[in-house]
């Protein structure tokens, strides 16, 4: 038994999904599920969905009257529906619709050609370059690009003509299965010549940015983690590059400038390559939906969160992933072991919005309930050793590369030991105060096997 | 509602948004309140570059950190630039809690510390951007300015169209508000055990030329690897 011929629904609204609260389309497309099990989000405020059927429930009319009713009762002010034989038909019935301010264009089975053939090439999903050489060649008009042979234009154009060719003549084979939310949208290229500098591999990125930025807006999802791999010329090993952008996103201006430091890193002073490379891969490895927030008219001072993660995005690019940081102290006594930041998340988990709103426990407060604020330490990347005069084993005087200072006070031992097992230590630390008021952090540890005590300054409060 | 009154609705509206102050200025509070007094326009003013100056252990950072809070308790981004990678972990941990966000940005060549500033004040999206001395040495007036007298006015220029405060720990030329801090003398406590550090020491802060405000800081007393831990009184190890 054969199935019935296909049509397809396209259903156009106003709304912009980055701006409205409908981000990734999850609002429109659940609507459309009351005409249809088949729904497909296909852009910002675009749902392609299965037109068949109906024939037994009011035919196609009955079907758009439903889907109309649904959209607008899910509280989007207009809707726009081309029904056709194929998607790219359907589509232009669509935009045609909401050009001329219908509600509904049906275009009969078999009349595909035919509608298509006086609409201007931009009622094709074409790349804007093929758009723009085909007008620079003198086709204005869909029909006019139908009349040529295919073989004329994949001659010319390749792969991209055909397809081109394909459309103008209403054949499209797009199915709704084309990406999934589960899918992760990756694109490669092989080189004609194995590449030994950037510019070309940079050429590439592009494009393959394009294609990746255009399945994550089909499925209404972000990038958040994304990875550069190169095929290496002559051998079988691949060069890997994380991409981390600070927030979850699909643009492709700012996703280019972090590959590109990406790749930048790989190379050396001269700009050439490690080794020549044959073929670049970009893959999405993690996706979150999009977060972009709406800004308030009532508030002056409201500040782009887009912005702000485009910042420190390109802060870590060229800084290194460790270089944005939160705080992540970690439970261990240790005083260097304890301090422990950690570059700060792209996207939050759950456990890390937790975390935000429930500090862990042993973390200083700010200020104390009198009013008074609490001191804060600075520790020095490595301790440094000091001369020390102690009396009864209390430091009393301190002599390092400032000079030599008296310590009018020293609070301590608090004595810290661990790590038997792998690097043990055995300190004693004092809060000792010089007579200019500097509030120093000193240990006296036990290092070697002689076990000779020796002094050292750890950090300082502030 | 008939569309006369439609149209004066409207019209309320968009006065009411006129009205929203929208230029660079304001002020943000440092946290602590004696010294907002003394600050010109309530606290930290937006758009300029102000310049903290003081010796170690003069209560610079610990006011930057209450001052901090404060200004992230309004839900803006603040971006820390800790070029020398010398703060404590632990101690901030009470900004990343709460609403609004809080960045620390180590950049492993110190050199980079004003590129970094640069770049987050163009963004226009943070409210507050503070810039530590790279040193731990005495910043004072004498001191190698932190920032370079080109480099000070196109920050200035930044922060003002952010409208942000610019903080910087070290001294900048052509700073519009000086703060500059300095140690109380710290008194030894005599127990039975042998002197310790009072609870609290004071600090000054002084504002430019409009006079200079006493802060208590409290002395650390709980060692920084947790309040868990117990203060150890024996005599030490020979």
């Amino acid at each position: 038994m054969s199935s019935a011929p296909s049509r397809v629904a396209t259903v156009l609204t106003p709304e912009n999904p980055a701006l409205s609260n409908d981000p990734g389309g999850t609002r429109l497309a659940t609507a459309l599920l009351a005409g249809s099990p088949r729904v497909a989000p296909v852009g910002p405020g675009a749902c392609r969905v299965d037109a068949r059927g109906w024939d037994r429930r009011g035919g196609e009319s009955a079907l758009v009257r439903a889907l109309r009713e649904a959209v607008l009762q899910a509280g989007f002010t207009r809707v726009w529906v081309g029904v056709a034989n194929v998607a790219v038909v359907a589509d232009a019935a669509a935009m045609l619709a909401r050009h001329h301010e219908e509600a509904t264009i049906i275009v009969s089975p078999g009349a595909g050609q035919t509608f298509l053939s006086p609409l201007p090439l931009s009622a094709l999903p074409l790349p804007d370059e093929l758009r723009e050489t085909l007008r620079t060649l003198g086709f204005h008009r869909i029909g006019e690009l139908a009349l040529r042979d295919r073989s004329e234009l994949e001659v010319r154009f390749g792969p991209a003509g055909v397809q081109a060719h394909r459309w103008a003549c209403a054949e499209d084979d797009r199915t709704f299965r084309s990406l999934t939310t589960d899918e992760l949208p990756e694109s490669s290229l092989e080189l004609e010549a194995a590449a030994d500098t950037l510019e070309p591999l940079l050429f590439v990125l592009r494009h393959l940015l394009h294609r990746v930025c255009s399945d994550l807006l089909r499925v209404g999802r972000c990038a958040s983690r994304l990875s550069l791999e190169l095929e290496l010329d002559g051998s079988t090993a691949t060069q890997r590059a994380k991409v981390l952008p600070a927030r979850a996103t699909r643009r492709e201006d700012l996703l280019y400038d972090l590959c590109r430091a990406a790749l930048e890193r790989a190379v050396d002073a001269n700009g050439c390559l490690a080794a020549p490379v044959k073929g670049i891969t970009l893959r999405v490895e993690e996706t979150a939906p999009p977060g972009a927030r709406q800004g308030d008219l009532f508030t002056g001072d409201w500040r782009d969160p887009m912005a702000a993660a485009a910042a420190l995005s390109r802060l870590r690019a060229r800084l290194g992933e460790q270089a944005v940081a939160w705080p992540h102290p970690r439970a261990i006594h240790r005083p260097e072991s304890r301090n422990r930041w950690r570059p700060a998340a792209s996207v939050e988990t759950p456990e890390e919005e937790k975390a935000r709103s429930d500090p862990s426990p042993g973390t200083s407060r700010i200020m104390s309930a009198d009013g008074s604020l609490e001191s804060t330490l600075h520790l020095l990347p490595e301790p440094v050793e000091v001369e020390v005069w102690a009396s009864k084993g209390c430091p009393r005087e301190l002599r390092d590369r400032a000079g030599r200072r008296s310590l009018i006070v020293a609070e301590g031992p608090e004595r810290l030991s661990g790590d038997w097992w792998k690097d043990p230590y055995r300190r004693e630390y004092y809060r000792a105060c010089t007579e200019e008021g500097e509030l120093l952090w000193l240990y006296r540890e036990w290092r070697g096997k002689g076990r000779e005590a020796k002094w050292w300054l750890h950090g300082f409060y502030d | 509602m008939r569309r006369s009154a439609a149209i004066v609705e409207l019209e309320r509206q968009i006065e009411r948004i006129e009205s929203i102050p929208r230029g660079p200025g304001g002020s943000v509070p440092t946290g602590v309140s004696s010294l907002d007094t003394l600050l010109p326009g309530g606290g930290l003013p937006r758009g300029q570059v102000v310049e903290w100056l003081g010796p170690r252990s003069s209560g610079k950072t610990s006011l930057l950190r209450a001052a901090m809070a404060s200004l992230r308790a309004t839900g803006e981004s603040i971006a820390l630039i800790d070029p020398a990678r010398s703060l404590y972990a632990p101690d901030w941990v009470g900004l990343i809690a709460g609403e609004g966000r809080f960045w620390v940005i180590r950049p492993p060549d110190p050199s980079e510390a004003a590129w970094c500033a640069d770049l987050i004040l163009r963004s226009g999206a943070f409210g507050a951007v503070a810039l530590l001395a790279s040193t731990h040495t005495t910043v004072s007036e004498e001191s190698d300015p932190l920032l370079r007298r080109a480099v000070t006015i196109r920050l200035q220029r930044l922060a003002e169209e952010a409208n942000a405060v610019f903080l910087t720990v070290g001294h900048v030329p052509m700073a519009a508000l000086r703060l500059s801090f300095r140690a109380g003398r710290v008194e030894s406590v005599q127990e039975d055990f042998g002197p310790f550090l009072p609870s609290v020491r004071p600090i000054w802060v002084r504002v430019g030329k409009r006079g200079a405000v006493e802060v208590p800081l409290l002395c650390p007393v709980s060692p920084p690897w947790g309040p868990d831990a117990a203060r150890d009184r024996k005599g030490p190890a020979t």
